[in-house]
């Protein structure tokens, strides 16, 4: 949708990822149907962008980094990336022994810091084994690497011969971090980094994650439910709903002119922490659809104030509704939203 | 004193564990006026929760509440104080659920796997307000089309795990409402749910509050969600109060270090900042607390010979401060930059 330059770093196009639903007899087993975790999403992220990708839990934007990352196959579609070594490569084609040169350049950083560290290993060979396994060091220069990192970090090196336990949640994130850095990536898909830190732990990881990409000109990818987190990290948000990216734009340009109901239905959930600002909120009525059997038309439609019976028919595309800003809906200009 | 309904007066919970003693809450006092919601903020670690539990008297071992008083004016004229009754006898096991009703984080875990919403619902009716399974019945899904839930009638017949997140916090509030309790103890009730979710059940708490006249203890880490809902509000770090005050001082007249510090670190979805001012350090280990003001390695404005013990402080009608500087201490007015 964007045309392609030199700065592009990660270009997916129609990108879908379905998940079968199996009816199982005794000796055979039927698909019956899909789940359409991702379906058809297209978006690209340019070298030292932060792409912030929103939406509600099932909304499939995990599935998304998931797929960028070839932890699952897509089902169709490609992830054009501008491999520093390899240049132009698509994930989506690549088997097994090709990805692993393809990790060096991009990591992840999970959001949960207790289940994502090995308990029985420590600091040094957490952050350690990403080296080990591409042989990039070993003995005294991997320690001296492990320590570099851990400094990066803002973790002492000489937590180094420490197990995860004796860390707390923020110190946690930070060997995740620390890990994640350790090859010099391109780019990192950061899934829920804070969301499952205290209020006065984010915003040091927060910090971090920023001063990180200023120092290493790194790219992320930054998949988040809290729109406060994402108007303050990214440069551009995805809004996701049911599978879709239902609209996309510049971060200002998106929180400062809205396109798209649901995006306006999310930010008004938000709640300010200002007691002034307190209103009378119209919260969206019903739940999110179910991915595999979802409603005609626009996936919104049920739950959208402005539905009309256009809505209710025809599914709309993603289309530039704004120089740069892109909205699924059929009515956008119509409709004067705000938050 | 009418108005108030439950009072807790120097609450000390301690945890005996091997390792030492961990004072969860260390002497917290504060009030709750009938049909208002106060709110209690704080980190993980902070005792709001054990607070919570120890009003219900229902603080697990090696937990355990050494002093302090619950007072639950319930009946204005004779109050009870519910510290003081024995954990597993009659009396609080009616005032629990009959009288005071508590909802939790994650109603996954507080749902029965085995039983159906509707055995757990009546049940609990029926035992409360000694009516007949019929008519309990009859309740049961008045509480749940009242809570927002479509076709109440065959909901009864679902175990939880046919509900999704949402339905399941739902059905938790329609169950705690089931014996029309004078007070509704939510524990972090939306940190599970989405946005939208979250949007739809604290407007739904809000409209029932005014229908039933219920008070409200409020529980949670987010100050988001706190200056939506409470009336007043205590801030609490390591077991203790740090601040206490009605919502808008709070936010807009705020005190203690601690507060305007956490005011200060949050991204805000309205405003765009450069960059957040993170509190710095870790919640510290709740074996090993610092001495004098548990605030003071995190904090600004430490001064060594000064920061020793501080009390909570009056500093004006209704707000408390537990920092020995605080008349040195600008009060932070809230940031109102609205970028727009």
């Amino acid at each position: 949708m964007i045309p392609q330059d030199n700065d592009t770093l990660l270009r997916v196009s129609g990108l879908k990822k379905y998940f079968p639903i199996y009816k199982r007899g005794v000796f055979h087993k039927n698909v019956t149907n899909y789940v359409k975790a991702v379906d058809d999403v297209s978006f690209t992220i340019k070298r030292g962008e932060v792409l912030g990708l929103v939406g509600e839990s099932g909304c499939g934007k995990t599935t998304t980094g998931r797929v960028i990352l070839r932890a699952e196959t897509p089902t169709e579609g490609s992830i054009i990336f501008q491999d520093k070594e390899k240049g132009e490569v698509d994930l989506a084609l690549l088997g097994r022994d090709q990805l692993r040169g393809i990790w060096r350049n991009i990591q992840l950083i999970f959001q949960d810091p207790y289940s994502s560290l090995n308990p029985r290993m420590t600091l040094e060979q957490i952050v350690g084994e990403p080296l080990r396994n591409y042989r990039l060091g070993s003995g005294s220069a991997l320690q001296d690497r492990v320590a570099e990192l851990l400094g990066l970090v803002g973790l002492r090196p000489e937590y180094m011969s420490r197990y995860p336990h004796a860390f707390s949640g923020g110190q946690r994130q930070r060997i995740g971090i620390a890990r994640a850095l350790a090859l010099n990536p391109q780019m990192i898909i950061c899934d829920e980094p804070v969301s499952a830190l205290d209020v006065s732990i984010q915003a040091q990881i927060l910090n971090l994650l920023q001063d990180l990409q200023a120092q290493f000109q790194l790219t992320y990818l930054f998949i988040s439910h809290d729109l406060s987190v994402v108007r303050h990290l990214c440069d551009r948000v995805a809004v996701m709903y049911v599978g879709k990216i239902v609209e996309i734009a510049d971060t200002e340009d998106l929180f400062n002119h809205i396109q798209h109901p649901y995006t306006a239905a999310l930010l008004s959930s938000v709640p300010v922490p200002d007691p002034r600002a307190r209103r009378q909120r119209v919260p969206l009525i019903g739940e999110v659809p179910d991915p595999a059997n979802p409603p005609s038309g626009c996936y919104f439609h049920p739950r959208c104030p402005f539905a009309k019976a256009l809505c209710k028919t025809d599914a709309p595309q993603l289309r530039e509704t704004q120089p740069g800003h892109w909205a699924a809906c059929h009515f956008s200009e119509e409709l004067g939203l705000k938050a | 004193m009418s108005d108030v309904l439950l009072e807790v007066k120097d609450l000390h919970v301690n945890f005996f564990l091997t390792e030492g003693i961990v004072r969860a809450v260390n002497g917290v006092n504060f009030r709750i006026e009938r049909g208002k919601t106060l709110g209690v903020v704080g980190e993980s670690g902070c005792g709001k929760s054990v607070t919570a539990r120890a009003i219900l008297n229902m603080v697990r071992p090696p937990g355990r509440i050494v002093s302090g008083e619950v007072n639950y004016y319930g009946d204005p004229k004779s109050p009870i104080d519910l510290a003081r009754l024995d954990p597993g006898g009659k009396r609080i096991r009616q005032i629990r659920w009959g009288e005071i009703a508590m909802i939790f984080q994650e109603p996954m875990t507080s749902l029965s796997p085995v039983h159906t919403i509707g055995n757990q619902m009546i049940e609990t009716i029926c035992l409360h307000l000694h009516v007949s399974k019929r008519e309990a019945a009859q309740r049961a899904v008045d509480l749940l089309s009242r809570v927002g839930l479509a076709q109440p009638e065959r909901l009864l017949n679902r175990y939880r795990h046919e509900l999704s997140g949402g339905m399941r916090q739902r059905v938790m509030i329609a169950m705690a409402l089931s014996c029309n309790p004078k007070l509704l103890i939510a524990d972090e009730p939306t940190t599970a749910v989405d946005v939208t979710t979250q949007a739809q059940i604290l407007n739904l708490m809000r409209d029932l509050q005014q229908e039933f006249g219920m008070a409200i203890l409020f529980i949670t880490h987010a100050l988001g969600v706190i200056a939506e809902m409470a009336d007043d509000v205590v801030v609490m770090y390591l077991g203790e109060e740090v601040e206490v005050a009605d919502v808008d001082t709070l936010y807009y007249n705020t005190g203690h270090p601690y507060t305007q510090a956490l005011l200060r670190s949050i991204p805000r979805h309205d405003t765009k900042l450069s960059r957040l001012e993170a509190i710095e350090g870790n919640v510290p280990d709740p074996l090993n607390m610092p001495e004098g003001c548990k605030f003071h390695p995190r904090c600004l404005h430490y001064v060594p010979e000064r920061c020793i013990d501080p009390a909570l402080e009056k500093i004006s009608g209704q707000h408390w401060v537990r920092c020995t500087r605080v008349h040195e201490i600008k009060p932070q007015l809230l940031q109102t930059e609205h970028a727009e």
